[in-house]
């Protein structure tokens, strides 16, 4: 990756933000926080996120609303629930809500930064062949209209 | 403070806007623009329209999300509101008028002060 990915954190405990934040920065990425799922919304219109973290319970909604959202406002990113009431049912509701991990407090950092540079590098080589099938389409539409001789 | 627009501003929000693509696609496009419409990078903010073409034929309803970061880029760089205008070119016409508009009224008050 040549850019610092941005990851956003939403959760409303200030400590596990902080930890977390601590955490994924040493690790070189960029982080923002949110404490609620208007604002995380809200930051994601705004903003290019690679990644969040959301909580399952948040102080206004439930954190499958804010995935949901999500995949309106950007579609591409790379989600990760996090819940302290572990139950089949949340785990069923985070997959349909598009979750790609599940995890659960408290959160084992190694595993939880294994599967954020996982999920990132999915993310970098769907980007690059994206852009070869852009580059093809372009190349192609060149030929097919350029005057002859060029 | 507005920044006066100039063909390097006029380029960096295309090359900006570009780069979403990616820099294979984007130099890619620079080459389809120079094969198919013999419009040189650096001549591009003299063919805005048929620039403007250039990108509809490649992208096709596509160029208005390219279109639109154009946009913004440019209000970005020049600090003006960009956002009532429907299309990158009618920024670009709008802003060079505004400009000329400001040039002639600062010539005159010039004069008249002479």
């Amino acid at each position: 990756m040549t850019e610092k990915s941005k990851i956003l954190l939403v959760d409303d405990d200030d400590v596990i933000t902080e930890t977390l934040r601590i955490v994924l920065e040493e690790e070189g990425f960029l982080v923002e926080t949110a404490s609620t799922g208007q604002e995380a919304i809200t930051k994601s219109f705004k903003n290019y996120y690679n990644l969040a973290i959301v909580d399952w319970r948040l102080p206004d909604i439930l954190g499958t609303k804010v995935l949901g959202s999500f995949k309106e406002t950007i579609p591409k990113m790379e989600k990760i629930m996090l819940t302290g009431y572990p139950s089949m049912q949340n785990a069923v509701d985070s997959v349909n809500a598009r979750a790609d991990a599940f995890f659960q407090k408290p959160i084992d950092m190694e595993i939880l930064l294994q599967k954020i540079k996982e999920l990132l590098k999915l993310q970098e080589q769907e980007r690059s062949f994206s852009e070869e099938k852009m580059t093809s389409y372009i190349e192609t539409r060149c030929m097919e209209l350029a005057p002859k001789g060029h | 403070m507005t920044i006066p627009i100039s063909d390097e501003i006029i380029l960096g929000a295309i090359e900006k806007g570009l780069s979403a693509l990616g820099e294979n696609p984007k130099q890619a496009t620079w080459s389809f623009l120079e094969k198919v419409y013999e419009i040189n990078k650096q001549d591009i903010a003299k063919n805005l329209d048929e620039f403007q073409r250039a990108m509809q034929q490649l992208f096709g309803p596509g160029s208005k999300f390219l279109d639109d970061l154009f946009r913004e880029y440019l209000a970005e760089t020049t600090h003006e509101d960009l956002t009532n205008y429907t299309s990158f070119v009618k920024c670009v016409s709008e802003l060079r008028n505004k400009q000329t508009v400001n040039g002639q009224n600062s010539n005159q008050r010039n004069r008249e002060a002479n």
